[in-house]
């Protein structure tokens, strides 16, 4: 009997129905799609931070080289903490003099992770592939100009072949980049430093640069404060602006999708009353409208999630070229609250209606 | 009589009335609160960017190369040539002066310090420069090396109070307070400065005080310029002397880096500015990123307030069928009904537009409060876009249901076979 009413009621009131469960899949799929961004900002937006370059110098103490093993060992270490991929750069540094005297800074770098890392390194030309290539910063080529370029160390000479024009606007632009393997061939100079990019959060980071001091006395390990702090300023903010749009929205939401439903609950006071009058129980009664009204917002629910995940992969890939993924955690939240809503909805016109005869009602008063 | 009937069922139907406004007004709140925020959060994040440093360098057209690695200048003091310290004030002075936030002259040179040779930097710290007789700017590091940490205190930009380096203040084991010898003159430490970079292996000073000991009066090496600017483009990398004078105003007149930077030169005699690519480049992508995604949620909130006032509005006509077909079985025409409704709604529009456009008014400004400190203002001009949109919702939303109320024949309504 409670089934057949409960149906026929959802059946015969079809385009009520319906309108109920669109203001619940609304509400569903928007908080569902918020809430799955907002889980997934911190993975999204230091993954965009990656692109300043390298976030932790691990430098070797005064006379002391590093060890051998110290780009496997840095890695390891920042990868177990944080779980993500980390690019290390080793880099040695030697002041050479050209063929007119002048004195020239000349870096040894892995071309390879260093093109990683440095992205906004903006080549004309080529990246030295071959060990005697070299990559001249922009205002070094203007000095040297190009073809071969003969470079003296204490007593040993060598003679690289400009390949390619960096240009970065910073100290890289006064600099010659060599392959790390052929200066340490030619000036005996082993890496004193490495340059690491690790992605995760602030708190992520500082927890790996702790392991890995820990792990390496023999260097000092700390972090490019200018990027990293900036990178917690500007994560902070986004984090809080999402998190306080998440909840305006949502909440706001909610309570439209509340009133609507108070209203149609509300609506329905004649069939409440005919129902009182022929003899049915308050409490069989509350339980039929309040059952409808959850199925509703089960329903509603269940598809707002579908909606809303779709919506927020939408987002990250037109956004972040990312898929974002759905969280698990945000089903059970939403369902519960579509619920919550669609009770306090249904609950409080019913409220009001009780204390009102059915003779009253049905008069039309 | 038209109006009377208006009249009554404001009267009457209060309750309803005041759920299916209270649905608009929050939708509308919505609305304008994610709007203002949306249309803000671009310039706000693009200040808190600037936490990554200065994005443009000055340096002298015809300096020679820097020979620097880990701190140490090894540039021999008299090569290379210097800017004018007298000529800062002219950066304020170019088109885009009010997007400069701040700038910080560096001068590098070493001192003796107990018979150490040692590095030094003078540097503005929060310098008060004139620009104009009635605005005094104030710049310095303290502006645009936001990343400097000093325990104790910053040297006044007047005092000859120096900061020294993290691993410089290890290694001569001196805590702020207490005081070293520079060229033969004593000097208070003030404070130590962390930087995570080659300025922990210096001494950092007064600009004026670093011109004194090394003898370069009112000369500077170079210049940090943090400016506000626009991301890039295709059309901000084109190169300004392949333009024709129409097409280098426009150019001018957008605060790319490039064009930021090639007014600083013309302002500065013998200059050369260019753009940092580490900040300037990789903060254009991440702030069209971070504004992206607030469009989009904007755009996902406002479909959601739009579809959630329709489903508010179709319910509450919806419910109305009865009162349609009385009104039809009385020989009201179907114009008639229709208008009524429709006036209805606008008014429910109008009223809960201008609710939710206050709500929404003050709910932007808390945001903006609680994130950035500082307010986001509401342009008054959003008022008329918001209750224009407010109506059109309502009336899309109760066009569906009311045409469906009226194709039906009014007896059958009665008799209650569609309710």
């Amino acid at each position: 009997m409670f089934f057949r009413m409960l149906l026929r009621s959802l059946r015969l009131r079809q385009s009520h129905s319906l309108v109920a469960m669109l203001a619940i899949v609304v509400a569903a799929a928007v908080s569902t799609a918020l809430l799955n961004l907002y889980a997934d900002l911190d993975a999204k937006l230091t993954r965009e931070f990656r692109r300043f370059g390298a976030n932790v110098l691990v430098v070797a103490r005064e006379g002391k080289p590093l060890p051998s093993d110290v780009i496997d060992r840095v890695q390891g270490v920042l990868t177990q903490v944080t779980a993500r991929p980390v690019t290390a750069v080793p880099a040695a540094y030697v002041i050479a003099r050209s063929s007119s005297g002048e004195p020239v800074v000349v870096a040894g770098i892995d071309v390879a992770s260093a093109r990683s890392v440095n992205g906004w390194w903006q080549v004309a030309g080529k990246w030295p592939l071959h060990p005697n290539e070299a990559l001249l910063g922009k205002r070094a080529a203007e000095a040297f100009g190009v073809g071969p370029l003969s470079l003296s160390y204490g007593t040993h000479e060598h003679t690289f072949t400009s390949v390619g024009t960096l240009n970065t606007g910073g100290p890289e632009d006064s600099r010659i980049y060599v392959h790390l393997e052929e200066l340490r061939n030619w000036t005996g100079v082993a890496p004193t430093l490495v340059e690491a990019s690790v992605s995760g959060t602030p708190e992520q980071v500082n927890a790996g640069i702790k392991q890995l001091a820990k792990a390496m006395p023999e260097a000092e390990v700390r972090p490019i404060r200018q990027v990293a702090e900036a990178e917690t300023t500007v994560l902070g903010k986004t984090r809080s602006v999402l998190f306080l749009s998440t909840a305006l929205i949502s909440v706001l939401v909610a309570l439209c999708v509340l009133a609507t439903l108070s209203a149609s609950v509300l609506e329905r006071r004649r069939d409440f009353a005919v129902m009182k009058a022929l003899g049915s129980s308050q409490r069989s009664l509350n339980a039929v409208f309040l059952a409808e009204a959850m199925l509703l917002a089960g329903a509603g629910g269940l598809v707002g999630y579908a909606v809303g995940c779709a919506l927020s992969a939408w987002i990250g890939h037109a956004n972040f070229h990312a898929v974002v993924t759905p969280r698990l955690e945000v089903f059970p939240m939403v369902i519960m609250s579509s619920l919550v809503i669609a009770f306090i909805g249904a609950s409080l016109p019913l409220l009001r209606l009780q204390k009102i005869e059915p003779a009253a009602m049905l008069r039309g008063d | 009589m038209f109006l009377r009937l208006v009249y009554q069922s404001f009267l009457r139907q209060r309750r309803r009335k005041l759920l299916a406004g209270i649905a608009i007004a929050l939708g509308m709140t919505i609305a304008t609160a994610m709007i203002a925020v949306g249309m803000d959060v671009g310039d706000r994040m693009n200040q808190e960017l600037r936490a990554y440093g200065a994005n443009i360098v000055v340096y002298p057209q015809e300096d020679t190369l820097d020979v620097q690695v880990g701190g140490v200048n090894l540039k021999p003091a008299t090569a290379g040539a210097y800017l004018q310290e007298s000529d800062l004030p002219k950066l304020k002075h170019i088109f885009w002066g009010h997007n400069i936030l701040g700038f910080s002259p560096m001068l590098p040179g070493t001192v003796d310090v107990n018979g150490a040779t040692t590095s030094i930097i003078g540097t503005y710290f929060a310098k008060p420069i004139p620009v104009n007789p009635e605005d005094v700017f104030i710049t310095g590091v303290r502006k645009t090396h936001k990343w400097w940490n000093v325990r104790g205190e910053w040297p006044q930009d007047d005092s000859t109070d120096v900061l020294a380096g993290r691993r410089l203040a290890e290694s001569w084991q001196i805590i702020p307070g207490q005081s070293v010898v520079i060229n033969g003159e004593r000097h208070r430490v003030s404070g130590i400065l962390e930087s995570g970079a080659e300025e922990e292996d210096a001494l950092v000073a007064p600009l004026s005080l670093v011109q004194r000991l090394t003898g370069q009066t009112g000369k500077v090496r170079s210049l940090f310029v943090s400016a506000l600017t626009k991301p890039e483009d295709d059309f901000a990398r084109r190169d300004p002397r392949s333009m024709s004078p129409e097409v280098l105003e426009r150019w001018s007149c957008s605060p790319y880096a490039n064009s930021i930077a090639y007014q600083i030169m013309q302002a500065l005699p013998g200059a050369h500015a260019e753009q940092i690519r580490q900040v300037a480049q990789n903060e254009g992508v991440l702030l069209a990123r971070i504004s992206g995604l607030m469009l989009l949620i904007t755009l996902s909130a406002l479909a959601a307030a739009v579809l959630a006032i329709s489903a508010a509005m179709a319910a509450s006509v919806l419910e109305r069928r009865t009162e349609i077909g009385i009104m039809r079985s009385l020989g009201a025409n179907t114009t008639v009904i229709a208008g009524l409704f429709v006036l209805e709604a606008s008014m429910l529009a109008v009223a809960g537009g201008i609710l939710g456009f206050a709500a929404g008014t003050l709910l932007a400004q808390m945001i903006g409060n609680r994130v950035f400190s500082s307010t986001i203002s509401v342009e008054p001009v959003l008022l008329p876009f918001i209750l224009l949109l407010s109506l059109v919702i309502t009336w899309l939303g109760s066009a569906a249901a009311i045409r469906r109320g009226l194709r039906f024949s009014p007896a059958a309504i009665l008799r209650g076979e569609l309710v």
